[in-house]
């Protein structure tokens, strides 16, 4: 059976319907993400030492730290330039079926995969950092809500590496077949991959900078 | 898309790559600028913005999308605020400190000798190690 629209532009709405569901569900996680930079805000407006700049203040759980003494910059900062990377990488192995060039688009998708990987091991690096000295989610509001974004966030692109690794190794087929649905895959792929780029894009100064 | 398309929209997601590792680096930067707090929130955020807005341009190709997609993200983007925005306004109702301020104008806010202290948080915290 032949999904209607998978390629071809609705008359009505003048997209087809891949990139349409992709939208909308970007929208969503607008608003996943949204109400978790909403609860930081909270946290982080009503910490004790804020308002009150009281020394003891260091060991409620409440309070904020300085966060440059808390968390490895120089990793994070490691970090966005490989999701930043991967992001180039994932829009040119779509510019590359555009091309009909499938060696290189093989080569800018697997290079996104490997960044994807690089970004994962080395939040695993500093997870394990972490907790080697004891900080936890319920050490502190603030490793609570770090570790929830970040986690989530590392979700994300554990999701996506899985979507890409099946085009990478079974999208031949359907390139043979139906290539114009299977760059429409691959860019609906592309936006969720920069989705995920955005959001670590606002994540790494709120928490690692700010 | 036509080559010649193509290859131009290539060369705008190299630029963009470039202004991306540029902007990061700014970003980096300014963060050790001792700056008062909301001065470096606001530089902080507005680089941000600037990367952000890059990715969804040009990566994402929002600077030629459909209408329908337009009028989605904008009311996505009205949610987010609210949502975004619901914590600091709450937190400035507490905090103003004049009688009759916040949004309940009209209702007097405790003397700001009996608001709570740092032992008042500390020792509200129930069973926290």
């Amino acid at each position: 059976m032949q999904i209607p629209y998978a390629v071809t532009e609705r008359p009505d709405t003048g997209l087809n319907n891949a990139k349409l569901g992709i939208w909308l569900f970007l929208a969503s996680e607008v608003m996943l993400f949204g109400a978790l930079f909403s609860s930081y805000i909270f946290l982080r407006v009503s910490a004790p030492e804020w308002e009150m700049g009281v020394p003891e203040a260091a060991q409620n759980p409440a309070v904020w730290p300085l966060q440059f003494q808390k968390l490895k910059v120089a990793l994070a900062c490691l970090n966005t330039v490989f999701l930043i990377f991967s992001s180039v990488t994932m829009v040119m192995a779509w510019a590359e079926l555009k091309r009909n060039n499938w060696a290189k688009h093989k080569l800018y998708l697997g290079l996104t995969i490997g960044l994807a990987l690089a970004f994962m091991v080395i939040k695993a690096i500093e997870y394990g950092g972490k907790f080697s000295h004891g900080d936890f989610p319920s050490t502190s509001n603030f490793y609570a809500i770090y570790y929830t974004m970040t986690g989530l966030h590392g979700l994300h692109i554990v999701g996506g590496v899985a979507v890409l690794a099946y085009l990478f190794f079974f999208g031949k087929k359907m390139w043979n077949t139906e290539p114009e649905r299977f760059a429409g895959r691959i860019e609906i792929t592309g936006l969720y991959w920069h989705f995920v780029d955005l959001v670590w894009i606002f994540l790494f100064p709120v928490l690692y900078l700010l | 898309m036509a080559g010649h398309d193509i290859n131009k929209e290539i060369r705008a997601y190299w630029l963009v790559f470039g202004a991306l590792l540029v902007f990061t680096g700014l970003t980096v930067g300014v963060s050790y600028i001792p700056f008062v707090i909301s001065m470096s929130l606001i530089v902080g955020l507005a680089v941000a913005l600037c990367k952000g807005t890059m990715v969804a341009l040009i990566f994402m190709h929002l600077k030629a999308e459909k209408r329908l997609i337009y009028w989605s993200l904008f009311f996505t983007v009205i949610f987010f605020f609210a949502c975004i925005l619901l914590p600091i306004l709450t937190e400035m109702d507490q905090l103003d400190e004049s009688p009759n301020g916040g949004f309940y104008h009209g209702t007097a806010l405790p003397d700001p000798e009996d608001r709570p202290s740092f032992t008042h948080y500390t020792e509200n915290r129930g069973g926290d190690h």
